[in-house]
């Protein structure tokens, strides 16, 4: 009979970072998503009893290096005791945001805690029945950026037990400031069973053969651009076998980026005005609070999981005499925004983090118009041709702005500055264009 | 669009004219200056639009009337203008129509500019268009294709200035719009960072608090020793005054002479000798007090004897003194008494000078009154005077009676009657009637004469008759035998009337009264006299009186004085007056009262030598306390006492050390209680040691134990110095410890705040807070600016483009005006920019300030002329006098511009120029003009050549 452990995987719990965009809230929905990520540290504890798993593996980021408190720290602190008492193991390495350094935990941690140092590399034997099942071989960030192949140190003796990696990185061989590595390099490395990766924030499954690799994604997302349940894996493994996988769902709050057309008809009606509006999101939101929420596409340890709330983030797009309307009165999508938020009361909640409004006018159709007219034909060239068209992408960050950075760290982005990612530069781009047009249409009169 | 027929029925000069007819392509209105050429002008320029009120327009004569019939697409159409209204339009079946169908929608500046054309419009900046308006102008020039791209840098401009207005103008983060919320993520950085380096000096405060706790431990320890230690000085110092005060006491009492006086000085004799003293001198001072007051009022005597003077005259001296005020009030009575008896006297006298002025003082003639006066006799003698008196009244009438003719008179008065009588009856003869009138009144008085006659002798009878009774009463009355009344009776009444008044002649000398005193006069003065003889009589009773009583005192005075003589100062001879008496009562009382000093002396003496014999006693009861007591002093009991009582003090005096001892002992014990029990605990152990189990610590242990401790402090700057060490060391101790544990509370907070503190988490939330506000409007900003980024790409690219081939028409046009002189225009570089750029043949550039007027003109028509033919439907285009400054080289050439344009157009040529009419025919050639003469506002028709006449005439003119 061969050797096999049960165990679950998690990485990038960020804790004491609250989630975004609860101002305005109820005081005990403020504080339930101040602790977000601690009560996403709980459930996965929770899961690690209930599931009786042979150990717990954190790859990374156990911190956010910006909320480093002691009331992180207790938290990690009293739920690894919590699994002590069920022998329950867990193992880490920190990641780039919480470097070892010259660091150590704040709290005196319980001796089921095993955090991998940064000079060398970790290695722990798990034993079952005095025979050593699996390996666990992991190694800490020294610092925020870690470009050396830490990858390269995973080498377990032999195969004769389960061999588990656990590294942070974004799995990008040019990322220098992540480990630089790719999965090749990563199948290079030999007798591996298991890469426990941590740093993506989404879920997913790298490799499902062997040795497997995957990234568990964040427990609880943190803004709007960290949508979806967010969980951690549950998995098997059994020596000389891939793994089995499940997503165990954890997030309590889960994020949700919805964009509204207001030139699209609501149960047949054209949005005509506010209240058309109103009626369009809450019909939407009560949707959403309908139906199934979406996880990924990875088989679930628990199918009848259901957050405790969604944070949704309202885009409105679209032309129409709406426009109008909104842009004429500030306090107009403050009601709209109000009358959202009163689905805080909700079970689930739905809390409306924002209402995004990048709607235009009435204007023709660009289609009818490039026929008949040169400049906007011109105009969606150019804004097409601008991300690629060296010149013009120049002038164009310009153009953004100093508030934008186009040059940029998406894990240690400048807080006094705006990230000009490229979904984001992508959506200036088409509201300016829309804006544009809109300019070039003023006082014209269409045949 | 071709104006077929024109009637302008009121319109300044034009009148009532009807342009019948009019040509479809070129049509030449010849006329002078002043004629009406503009004024037609006018009239086509608004004729779309109407006359607009306040345009500086020529005035009607009533009210603005035109009337045009116009065909479009081979369509009659009818416009009809009154007054300031807009035109009227219809159709020729009579449907209404749109003057935007005949005139292309055109706005009146577009038209204004390129169809009514005259030397205004060929120049940079025409004549009515207003500075602000050239870039109007100039998307006018430009044409609708170019328009729009002309718009573009404005447009562009308006989103940057949003942008700007947002995140001013590069979109840096700390200013405008962006600027709170750049601060407010700066502050929760700030806030974040403060929080984090909390963080990393969390371990260090935690092991600090464990030494700070370990530390605490052991200085409670020491801050327990040094307590008692502070404790066992503070008592040394609080009882330091007790215990050196209760040493010294011990010292004095232990002396032979305090313990023989404390144990044998009799309980009680302090007292009884104290008192006894007090009693003594009392009495002595009482007795010197007296004594001296005596030998004051002494003088110059011998005290003892003149005490003794005064004892023994004690009796008589106190009865002199009770009998002051008796015989004061019998002086005063007496003196008062002769006073009165004194008064009455003089008033006596008085009296008597009163009635008798020539009284000498003596009582003889008033005794002689009394004794020889009976009053009776008196009366008597008054009242037959006066009876008499009476007598010889009626005495004297009868007389008168019988002496007097009472009918005399009446006769006379018969004698008249009868004469009248007897002369009435005369006069009656001869007057009957005054002769019987006076008959009867004759008649009548004698009548009356007897009547009367019979009546008086009646009345004398009568008289005589009464009056003779009366003196036969009077007569009776005094006793006088009156035989008739007659003259002897009469002479009888006379001799008693004399005898009468000598009697009262005597009366009347005795008692001063004259003659004329009446009868109750006599009576009255002798009852006067007779008063005051009483009145003397009374005084001289009196007087023996008051002899009487005089006799009486006199000998006591006598006896007073020689008392106050014998004891007292007096030397005065005593009268019986109250103020002789006065001062010798005085003299008496002093004497009285220096009796009375003399008795206190006696008394005061008897009493001292009392006192002393109990002095003498209680020395006797006092002989035991051992002490030699001096001679002299034993000899002077005053002193004797004195010394027993001063050893009596003394031993009182440690009698109170004794007892001062015992409260101070007491004190000590109870000043320490159950701290500072334990604090002597170790000492207390060991005198615990040497007494019974069960006896509990006397205030001697304690004593003992405070002893040895005073041992080691032999001086009190010693205990002072010891004390000050022992504080400062334990203060130092409890110093340390209070900062330690404030550290250790302060740690301890910080270390509890750390453990729940949400700072971080905060910071993260104002951060996210301020980003999620900043977002938003970063995006904004970068929407605004890229979309003015693209209009300005747009522009660029645009104008790159299409810029050569804008004015393409217009150079066309240009370039033949010109012969080829110029070859092309092209737009500014901003478009929007007022002016064209004119490339020359040989490839300069001309700006239209560096051109002639004549080319700059011409470089304008070019580019109208250009526009024109651009609009949709073609509309008539009207030049005023727009060729003169060309030169005829180049007028020719801008006259074939206009014959091709009239091929498409209806053009009105408006001139004063034969020159140019004559030129107009010659290049029109075949295809003929229409030519009008237009004089002093009327229109009549013409061909070329006579409208050059009438031009050349007029010129001339």
């Amino acid at each position: 009979m061969s050797a096999s452990v049960r165990f679950l995987h998690t990485a990038d719990l960020h804790l004491g970072i609250p989630v975004q965009g609860f101002s305005g809230a109820s005081r005990a929905l403020e504080n339930r998503l101040m602790e977000a990520s601690f009560e996403a540290w709980r459930r996965i504890c929770d899961a690690a009893l209930v599931y009786d798993v042979d150990f717990v593996l954190v790859a990374g980021d156990l911190y956010h290096q910006e909320a480093r408190s002691v009331k992180a720290a207790r938290c990690l602190q009293e739920e690894v005791r919590r699994l002590d008492e069920a022998g329950i193991d867990v193992y880490a390495v920190y990641g780039n945001h919480d470097p070892l350094g010259d660091r150590h935990e704040l709290l005196d941690m319980p001796k089921n805690f095993h955090a991998c140092p940064a000079d060398e590399l970790g290695f722990y034997e798990i034993e079952k029945g005095g025979v050593t099942v699996a390996r666990i071989l992991g190694v800490s960030y020294k610092s925020r950026r870690e470009a050396r192949p830490l990858h390269a140190m995973f080498s377990p003796p032999d195969d004769a037990a389960i061999n588990i990696g656990l590294l942070h990185t974004a799995l990008d061989p040019k990322d220098r400031n992540y480990v630089p590595c790719s999965m090749q390099d990563l199948l290079n490395q030999h007798y591996m069973d298991y890469w426990a990766l941590g740093h993506v924030h989404q879920p997913r499954i790298i490799r499902s053969g062997l040795p497997t690799i995957a990234y568990p994604g964040t427990p609880q997302g943190r803004h709007p651009g960290e949508q979806g349940v967010g969980g951690c894996l549950l998995v098997e493994l059994s020596q000389g076998k891939a793994g089995e996988m499940k997503f165990v769902p954890i997030s309590p709050y889960v994020w949700m980026e919805i964009e509204i057309a207001i030139d699209e008809p609501w149960e047949n009606e054209p949005i005509m005005n506010l209240s058309d509006l109103e009626r369009l999101l809450r019909g939407k939101a009560e949707q959403l609070l309908e139906e199934e929420v979406r996880m990924p596409d990875i088989p679930l340890a628990d199918t009848s999981w259901q957050p405790e709330g969604y944070l949704v983030r309202w885009v409105l797009t679209g032309r129409g005499p709406v426009h109008e309307l909104l842009a004429e009165a500030e306090e107009e999508s403050d009601e709209l925004l109000y009358s959202l938020r009163e689905f805080q009361e909700h079970r689930p909640f739905l809390w409306t983090e924002s209402i995004q409004i990048q709607t235009g006018p009435a204007l023709p159709k660009w289609d009818d118009m490039m026929e008949s007219w040169p400049l906007a034909r011109q105009l969606k060239l150019i804004a097409e041709s601008c991300l690629s068209d060296a010149k013009l992408r120049k002038q164009l960050d310009n153009a953004l702005g100093q508030i934008w950075e186009t040059n940029y760290d998406p894990e240690h982005p400048n807080e006094t500055k705006l990230a000009a990612t490229p979904e984001v530069v992508a959506g200036i781009i088409e509201q300016a264009k829309e804006l544009a047009y809109e300019k070039l249409l003023e006082g014209v009169e269409v045949q | 669009m071709k104006i077929q027929r024109l009637y302008i029925g009121d319109f300044g000069i034009l009148r009532n004219q009807t342009l019948d007819e009019l040509g479809p392509g070129l049509v030449v209105i010849g006329g002078p200056n002043r004629s009406g050429k503009t004024t037609f002008m006018q009239v086509l320029r608004y004729l779309a639009y109407g006359f607009p009120q306040g345009a500086n327009l020529p005035p009607p004569t009533h009210e603005y009337h035109v009337e045009a019939a116009m065909t479009l697409d081979d369509e009659l159409w009818h416009l009809r203008l009154t007054g300031h209204s807009k035109p009227r339009v219809s159709r020729p079946q009579g449907e209404p129509g749109s003057i935007d169908s005949l005139f292309g929608g055109l706005d009146m500046f577009t038209y204004h500019q390129l169809f009514t054309i005259s030397l205004d419009e060929l120049r940079l900046l025409p004549e009515g268009v207003a500075k602000s308006e050239q870039a109007k102008l100039q998307s006018v020039l430009l044409g609708a294709g170019l328009a729009h791209i002309a718009r573009l840098p404005k447009l562009k401009a308006e989103l940057e200035a949003e942008a700007e207005r947002i995140g001013g103008k590069h979109g840096n983060p700390k200013v405008r719009m962006f600027k709170p919320y750049y601060t407010q993520i700066e502050q929760g950085i700030q806030q974040r960072d403060d929080a984090l380096a909390a963080m990393d000096e969390y371990r260090t405060m935690v092991e600090r608090l464990a030494d700070i706790e370990a530390r605490i431990e052991d200085l409670k320890n020491q801050q327990d020793a040094a307590a008692q230690h502070v404790v066992r000085m503070e008592i040394l110092l609080r009882n330091y005054e007790d215990y050196f005060r209760w040493s010294e006491l011990g010292r004095i009492l232990s002396e032979p002479k305090v313990q023989r006086l404390l144990s044998h000085y009799p309980d009680g004799l302090l007292e009884k000798a104290r008192v006894l003293q007090e009693n003594y001198e009392a009495a002595l001072g009482d007795f010197e007090e007296k004594l001296s007051a005596l030998r004051h009022q002494a003088k110059d005597r011998d005290v003892k004897e003149w005490q003794e003077a005064l004892l023994a005259r004690a009796d008589d001296l106190d009865l002199a003194f009770r009998n002051l005020s008796g015989i004061f009030a019998r002086i005063n009575t007496y003196e008062k008494r002769r006073e009165e008896q004194q008064l009455e006297e003089r008033r006596l006298q008085t009296d008597i000078l009163a009635m008798d002025p020539t009284w000498r003082g003596d009582f003889e003639h008033l005794d002689r009154i009394v004794t020889e006066v009976d009053e009776d006799q008196l009366l008597r003698a008054v009242r037959e005077h006066q009876i008499l008196e009476e007598a010889d009244r009626i005495i004297q009438r009868l007389k008168q009676i019988d002496v007097a003719d009472f009918g005399k008179q009446f006769r006379t008065y018969a004698a008249g009657a009868a004469l009248a009588v007897v002369l009435g009856v005369i006069i009656g003869i001869g007057v009957p009637v005054l002769g019987i009138g006076l008959a009867v009144a004759g008649v009548v008085g004698l009548g009356l004469y007897y009547v009367h006659r019979t009546i008086a002798d009646n009345i004398v009878r009568d008289e005589r008759r009464t009056l003779r009774e009366k003196l036969q009463e009077i007569a009776s009355s005094i006793g006088l035998p009156l035989k008739a009344v007659s003259s002897e009776g009469f002479q009888q009444f006379e001799m008693r009337r004399e005898q009468a008044e000598t009697r009262l002649e005597f009366y009347r000398d005795i008692l001063g009264l004259t003659e004329a005193a009446d009868g109750q006069r006599y009576a009255a003065r002798l009852a006067e006299f007779r008063q005051l003889w009483h009145r003397h009589k009374d005084l001289e009773r009196q007087a023996g009186v008051l002899e009487d009583e005089l006799n009486a005192i006199l000998p006591e005075l006598e006896k007073l004085s020689e008392l106050a003589g014998e004891l007292g100062d007096w030397t005065e001879d005593v009268e019986p007056t109250a103020a002789s008496f006065s001062r010798l009562a005085i003299a008496i009382e002093k004497a009285w009262e220096d009796l009375q000093r003399a008795k206190e002396v006696q008394d005061a003496k008897i009493k001292l030598a009392g006192l002393e014999g109990r002095i003498a006693g209680l020395i006797g009861e006092a002989r035991y306390f051992g002490e030699e007591v001096d001679s002299q002093v034993q000899q002077d009991p005053s002193r004797h006492l004195e010394a027993v009582i001063e050893a009596g003090e003394e031993r009182a005096k440690y009698q109170r050390y004794v007892e001062e001892r015992i409260t101070i002992a007491r004190r000590i014990r109870h000043s320490l209680g159950r701290r500072e029990g334990a604090a002597l605990q170790t000492a207390l152990d060991e005198a615990a040691a040497v007494r019974d189990r069960d006896g509990a610590l006397s205030e001697a242990d304690y004593l003992k134990v405070l002893d040895s401790l005073y041992q080691e402090y032999p001086t009190g700057m010693d205990l002072q110095e010891g004390s000050r060490l022992a504080e400062e060391a334990a203060s130092r101790i409890a110093s340390e410890l209070q900062q330690l544990e404030e550290e250790r509370a302060e740690l301890g907070r910080t270390i509890a705040a750390l453990d729940t503190d949400q700072t971080l988490a905060e910071a993260q939330k104002t951060i996210d807070e301020a980003r999620g506000h900043l977002e938003p409007l970063a995006r904004r900003f970068a929407v605004h600016r890229v979309a003015a980024f693209f209009l300005d790409v747009l522009y660029k690219e645009f104008l790159a483009e299409a810029r050569d081939s804008l004015l393409t028409r217009a150079s066309e046009i240009l370039r033949e005006l010109t012969q080829g002189e110029y070859e092309q225009i092209l737009p500014m570089d901003d478009l929007t920019e007022a002016g064209f750029q004119v490339t020359a043949q040989d490839g300069r550039e001309f700006l239209p300030d560096a051109l002639s007027r004549g080319t700059s003109e011409q470089l304008f028509l070019a580019v109208r002329l250009g526009r024109i033919q651009e609009i949709e439907p073609p509309l008539p285009v009207i030049f005023d006098d727009s060729l003169v400054n060309f030169d005829r080289r180049h007028a020719y050439q801008g006259v074939r511009a206009l014959k091709r344009l009239a091929q498409r157009h209806q053009v009105f040529v408006l001139t004063c120029h034969p020159e140019l009419v004559e030129l107009i025919a010659d290049v029109q050639g075949q295809e003929p003009a229409q030519y009008w003469q237009l004089d002093r506002g009327v229109f009549s028709r013409s061909d070329w050549q006579s409208l050059t006449r009438f031009l050349e005439a007029r010129g001339t003119a």
